[in-house]
């Protein structure tokens, strides 16, 4: 990765309140039933959607693709990039069918060292999850990526 | 169902995977469009040094452990979730979530559970580590999942 340019940490911290240029999400009935059978549970009665369905959604509609967060976060490789730490909070029900408005921004960014990984950016940025027809919050999700400097 | 609300220092009951299974974490980066080989290509987990095991995605091993707080606390119940990944977890592990109750506090009427939670390795290593809130409403709890389904390797009963 020598060819990789070096990224100060003043310009990662430039990323902080830029602001992700959001979209739409709705999880179908089909896909909350794939995503039970992938945690080895039986899809309940009631249209809630499985809570790892935080995970992606918001991700998926938030107007940028993993390819392009990896690079306005000077990814150095795929392999560069690690989960940190995940935060979901849940104001309301997520449920099947309903069209929710997602919005975002980056929240904060630290440059530490790892015994293992060696310099790393720690990169913050919170998703807000909302129902379409009322306004109302639905979920608000925090992601800490890792990603790892092997340039000085 | 109704349940004894819990104290501080009760366990969450364990939810146990069999058998991680190579057909979900397909089925999984079917459903992400996830690019990434780790997940379903043994050769390529191979030459990057990883051994011939496939790796599950965190996604997924998060799940494990939200399975424990819904199948105690009920559907609906989950208010706060805060994890780190810890290890990886490899098709063919067994595993078991679970956690305990740290906390108890009220707010507007309604009584909040804290926990800490955790997904562990047969040998006792973590792979999930976190903290989760959980609302204790008897209400949630009228839909118990089907204990025959659970962890079992291809979703078969």
């Amino acid at each position: 990765m020598s060819a990789v340019e070096p990224v100060t940490l003043e310009e990662m911290q430039s990323l902080v309140g830029r602001r992700f240029p959001g979209g739409s999400a709705r999880v179908e009935r089909w896909e909350n039933f794939l995503l039970h059978e992938v945690v080895g549970m039986t899809l309940p009665p009631d249209g809630r959607i499985h809570p790892i369905g935080l995970f992606h959604v918001p991700l998926a509609a938030c107007g940028w693709s993993y390819a392009e967060i990896f690079e306005i976060c000077r990814a150095e490789s795929d392999e560069a990039v690690r989960a940190g730490e995940y935060e979901w909070v849940l104001h309301g029900d997520v449920l099947e069918g309903v069209d929710f408005d997602i919005t975002g921004e980056f929240i904060s960014v630290d440059r530490k060292k790892g015994r293992s990984v060696g310099e790393f950016d720690r990169v913050t940025f919170r998703l807000d999850m909302a129902e379409r027809a009322s306004g109302e919050p639905i979920a608000t999700v925090t992601n800490t990526w890792l990603f790892i400097r092997s340039t000085p | 169902m109704t349940a004894p609300r819990p104290t501080v220092g009760d366990p969450i009951p364990n939810w146990e995977m069999a058998e991680v299974s190579e057909t979900r974490m397909q089925l999984l980066a079917a459903i992400l469009r996830d690019p990434n080989p780790i997940h379903w290509d043994r050769d390529e987990v191979d030459a990057r040094g990883l051994g011939r095991r496939l790796i599950n995605q965190g996604p997924t091993n998060v799940g494990y452990v939200v399975n424990a707080l819904l199948d105690w606390a009920g559907a609906g119940s989950l208010k706060k979730l805060r994890v780190r990944f810890t290890s990886n977890v490899f098709d063919g592990e067994s595993l078991t979530a679970g956690g305990e109750v740290t906390g108890i506090r009220s707010v507007d009427g309604e009584t909040l559970i804290d926990c800490s939670i955790a997904l562990w390795h047969s040998d006792g290593r973590t792979a999930v580590e976190g903290e989760a809130t959980v609302t204790w409403n008897t209400d949630y709890r009228q839909h118990e999942p089907q204990p025959a389904r659970k962890g079992s390797p291809d979703g078969s009963e």
